[in-house]
């Protein structure tokens, strides 16, 4: 196929051509230092050209040392530097480097997942209550102590270290959790000396709690299973219970993303790097600048580990007091939990042979093939889990990683459904609805601790997530293994 | 096996263009539209005033009711590279007080801004909620600081 098009836009129009029914390659234009590519099918790119995405995979493939492709999954969006749904690696042989705009704000934020042998009857009568409990025991915003108590700084920096391992050693899960999450619940060499004071303030009250915006916990059920075999090795069963808990690292990960972008931008004066867009503003790989980052951004994301393992912890036990039993014996073990906001060394291969990379993945989840070493064991088989949530009404997503997505992509796949609507727009739709009676109808339980949230949150808001998945899973960088419909929703 | 997209959930809204100017959150200060984040155009006669604007633009983005109680009070020295950079650290300064102290900003009176950076005392409120909408951070992306014909103008988007 050869169809040419161009994105909207008010500077100079990008030009992108279909390569197949799944793939759009950005060709090398201005000052892009390698192609770009994006994945989706006709419609998703309907929605994708609209706002500025596209120029922002561009923009990413001008930045020095970038090998590869800059890689653009079906869910992108507009975001600010790099598009959300965006993957970049760097070489540091080639003057690579790091972009705290490439990660984000909201370092190592990810989703886990639990699952469990309760039955969609056995909860159906007790649903109101559990997100009650549930609304109690996760804050919203900022745990016991607001502003001022909750942890003191010396706590927070041992989260910092040791990330999940942290919480399971206050109490909060168990061992086998850890060997359940990417890089086992911490990055090493984190350093919390990289990270201000000011970040640790931020943190003090806010290990253990959901924060606004996107972030949710969804109480759900398996209603379809697409590999059987898969879905038995990650212990979902159809018409059985599980639970997504989607966070980051909170106050602390934003304020380290603020310190160093302000590092980044002297940096980029001081290193003559050109930028198009200032948000991206970066330091080589091999730089002091780069190497202070990311000893902080590991600390983050170590932040944001313990957090979600602590919110696991309340949810299991807001469980236990609904049904009367400990949650052990209600069989909710962590399958996995994915980030999706990082930049990681991995080796890759490229151009015939293996380098180490930075990668970096906004809004785009790690997904590796089955025999990779950083699979857990229990799914060495199977490949890496990956979570794909959709919006608070339709369904999510259940995937492995793939051999396809390790060769062209980083080991990265899609990570959401990825906004259509900007939060004005969502807001003004609803102008007149009753959405809790529609959440009703649905069979939807959901709570909130602002309304406002909800109404931006809205399922039409979202791409239809179905579209995604079946752009990876076709495409060959994901693939389908379950489906789960939302029962209960949490939201910030 | 049964496709989830044959089942109606929800009325199925085009994104439209929304094109009519969206109603100020405060004077001088209009919500932008952006797909996934929020952002705040502001206009001004003066950067002071520019400055001050977009502050409150920032605390009603984030709290849509308007208090007006001025019972705290803090000094916010900062500063500068550029008057647009200046920008984007000032907003900054102010949602970490929200977040740490909960301090709500109101107002302004500036004792410098410029090339030597940014003192100012700020009054608000401090509010024991949490806000109704948590921001992030202020980015730098499509950053825009300039004189126009009637003063000044800028425009600031921030990740939620």
């Amino acid at each position: 196929m050869t169809s040419q098009s161009h994105t909207k836009t008010s500077e100079r129009p990008i030009k992108m051509r279909q390569l197949d029914e799944y793939r759009w390659l950005i060709p090398r234009q201005g000052r892009m230092r390698v192609d770009g590519l994006v994945y989706a099918d006709r419609r998703l790119m309907e929605d994708i050209r609209g706002d500025e995405a596209i120029r922002q995979v561009a923009n990413v493939a001008c930045l020095p040392g970038i090998v590869g492709r800059s890689i653009g999954m079906p869910d992108i969006h507009w975001g600010y530097g790099f598009a959300i749904g965006g993957v970049a690696a760097f070489d540091p042989d080639a003057d690579g480097v790091v972009s705290p705009g490439g990660v984000g704000y909201d370092i190592n934020c990810g989703v886990r997942l639990l699952r469990s042998d309760i039955t969609a009857e056995e909860l159906k009568p007790r649903i109101d209550g559990l997100m009650n409990q549930i609304m109690r025991d996760v804050p919203a915003g900022v745990g016991a102590g607001y502003r001022g108590s909750g942890l003191s700084g010396g706590a927070v920096r041992d989260v910092l270290t040791k990330g999940a391992g942290w919480a399971v050693e206050q109490g909060y899960g168990t061992q086998e959790d850890l060997e359940h999450i990417e890089s086992g619940g911490a990055l090493e060499g984190a350093d919390p000396g990289r990270v201000s004071d000011r970040a640790v303030k931020r943190g003090r009250a806010q290990v253990g709690t959901v924060g606004s915006g996107n972030h949710f916990i969804e109480v759900g059920v398996v209603t379809e299973v697409y590999d059987k075999a898969a879905a038995g090795s990650l212990g979902l069963q159809p018409g059985t219970v599980t639970v997504f808990i989607h966070s980051g690292s909170r106050g602390l990960g934003h304020q380290v993303c603020t310190d160093y972008l302000d590092v980044m931008l002297k940096a980029t004066r001081k290193y003559g790097i050109d930028l198009p867009d200032r948000q991206l503003a970066c330091a080589p790989l091999t730089s002091p600048e780069a190497e202070d980052y990311f000893a902080a951004m590991y600390a983050a994301a170590n932040y944001a580990f313990a957090n979600r393992q602590m919110m696991t912890h309340r949810v299991r036990e807001a469980f236990a007091r609904i049904f009367g039993r400990p949650w052990e014996e209600l069989g909710l073990r962590l399958v996995y939990d994915v980030a999706h906001n990082n930049a990681k060394w991995e080796s890759h291969e490229v151009e015939g042979r293996a380098r180490r990379l930075c990668v970096h993945r906004k809004g785009a989840t790690r997904a590796f093939p089955p025999g990779h070493p950083d699979v857990p064991v229990a799914y060495r088989d199977i490949g890496q889990p990956v979570f794909i949530p959709g919006d608070m009404a339709r369904y999510s997503y259940v995937l492995v990683g793939t051999d396809g997505a390790y060769s062209e992509t980083f080991g990265s796949t899609c990570h959401g459904a990825g906004r259509r609507m900007s939060r004005r727009q969502a807001k003004k739709s609803v102008r007149g609805r009753n959405l809790k009676k529609e959440f009703e109808e649905l069979g939807i339980e959901v709570r909130a601790s602002s309304f406002a949230t909800v109404a931006e949150e809205i399922p039409e808001a979202y791409k239809d997530v179905a579209d995604v998945v079946d752009v990876v899973d076709r495409a060959g960088i994901g693939r389908k293994v379950a489906r789960l419909k939302p029962l209960g929703v949490l939201k910030g | 096996m049964t496709d989830p997209r044959d089942a109606p959930v929800a009325p199925e809204i085009a994104p439209e263009v929304v094109s009519e100017t969206p109603p100020e959150i405060a004077p001088g200060v209009r919500e932008l539209d952006h797909t996934a984040d929020v952002g705040i155009a502001v206009t001004a006669s003066e950067p002071t005033e520019l400055f001050r604007r977009a502050a409150l633009g920032m605390a009603r983005l984030m709290r849509e009711e308007t208090g007006s109680e001025r019972s705290a009070e803090r000094v916010v020295e900062l500063p500068a590279d550029s008057l647009d950079l200046l920008l984007v650290r000032w907003l900054a300064e102010l949602l970490y007080l929200d977040e740490v102290e909960g301090f709500v900003f109101e107002d302004a009176a500036f004792v410098q801004l410029g090339d030597g950076g940014l003192k100012a005392t700020v009054v608000g409120r401090i509010e024991a909620e949490i806000p109704e909408r948590q921001l992030k951070g202020v980015t730098y992306h499509g950053l825009r600081l300039e004189p126009d014909a009637g003063g000044w103008q800028a425009r600031v988007i921030f990740d939620i």
